[in-house]
């Protein structure tokens, strides 16, 4: 190769489209081999740029939610899980289990006991402190449940799609599935 | 017309301009999840993170932030709150592609990769018609499709590839030269 590479002879170099007068060059070519580095560099950016998760819409929700001064929603996390804890998979297809109980904690705590209901499942739960909300809402893709919370923090939502769902207490969620 | 600069928009920010909030946010997003995307976090955590982060900037705008070093600060708000996260939740940060984090406050190293990947990032996204795809099929997936992969994706004739490609690239080294410092005003 009379020419030096050009940068888009580099990166397709250091693509893996091989030319192997590039690398002849490269190897007799001070200036052209740390201008390959420069192109690795900016190789090694833009992939690291290219493979970024890219932000949900929740994401940018959440990020309005900041700018406006409203709170955030805080996701309650998964301490317990009967099925993880006792059931063997045997059980659970068979049907030997009939309820199931999930343990959530965050900026509330809420107990929920699982159970299989005229249409789709029950969903019993608690929350602690129990004064913490006046209702729970439960979305599953379309589908929205409303339960008031009694006194004692209990709440009862019945017709629940065995899907992932998604249930909000105030600004806090709790997703799982059924 | 040139996008406009992180002082610009962190100015309008400062008078309630939710424009130029939306502006910064879709700018810096995938930057900011990418820290703690990166060091094991779920996506869902990822977003509290980016919340954390955001509701730190809307402080520091209201103090005076100007935008000088502003990748970088981004980078150490993300990593601080990364760092909180992953410790309430017990996650090991042990990622693949990252130094591990022994503190709070990234390794400069760290924070100069993430600020060089910002600066590509925008300016493969600043740059304008197909060029950012293009090059993105070229040069910036691993694996890289092939020749006739990319130009049927990009609707593209495989002859003009490599004329497009020569093109696309000076106009990145452009765009590159003008965020020579993404994080400094121009």
């Amino acid at each position: 190769m009379r020419e030096h590479p050009d940068q888009a002879d580099l990166l397709d170099h250091l693509a893996g489209r091989a030319d192997e007068a590039v690398v002849a060059h490269l190897a007799q070519c001070a200036a052209c081999a740390a201008a390959a580095q420069k192109a690795a560099r900016l190789l090694e950016a833009g992939r690291r740029a290219a493979a970024a998760p890219k932000p949900s819409r929740r994401a940018f929700r959440i990020a309005m939610q900041a700018f406006r001064g409203e709170k955030a929603p805080a996701f309650l996390q998964l301490v317990f899980d009967s099925f993880l804890k006792t059931a063997t998979a045997h059980a659970i297809r068979s049907g030997a289990l009939t309820s199931r109980f999930l343990r959530f904690t965050g900026d509330v705590d809420m107990e929920i006991e699982v159970k299989e209901g005229a249409r789709g499942a029950e969903v019993r739960g608690q929350l602690r402190p129990a004064n913490c909300a006046g209702e729970v809402t439960l979305l599953a893709g379309k589908t929205r449940r409303r339960a008031k919370v009694g006194a004692d923090g209990t709440f009862v939502l019945r017709n629940v799609p065995r899907k992932t769902v998604e249930i909000r207490v105030g600004t806090a969620r709790a997703v799982t599935d059924l | 017309m040139a996008p406009p600069t992180d002082t610009e928009l962190l100015a309008r920010c400062r008078e309630k301009d939710e424009g130029a909030w939306k502006a910064l946010i879709e700018r810096y997003a995938a930057l900011v999840l990418s820290i703690p995307r990166r060091y094991g976090l779920s996506e869902d955590r990822a977003e509290d993170v980016l919340g954390e982060v955001c509701v730190a900037l809307v402080k520091s705008i209201a103090a005076g932030q100007d935008g000088s070093e502003f990748a970088g600060w981004l980078i150490r708000a993300s990593t601080r709150a990364t760092w909180e996260a992953a410790r309430k939740d017990r996650v090991a940060m042990t990622p693949d592609d990252m130094p591990p984090l022994t503190s709070a406050a990234p390794p400069d190293e760290m924070v100069a990769a993430l600020v060089e990947e910002q600066r590509v990032r925008e300016a493969l996204h600043d740059i304008p018609g197909r060029c950012g795809k293009l090059l993105t099929l070229l040069y910036f997936t691993a694996p890289a499709p092939a020749d006739d992969e990319v130009a049927r994706r990009l609707k593209m004739p495989r002859g003009s590839l490599g004329p497009t490609r020569t093109r696309c690239l000076e106009k990145l080294r452009e765009r590159l030269e003008r965020i020579q410092a993404p994080s400094e005003p121009s």
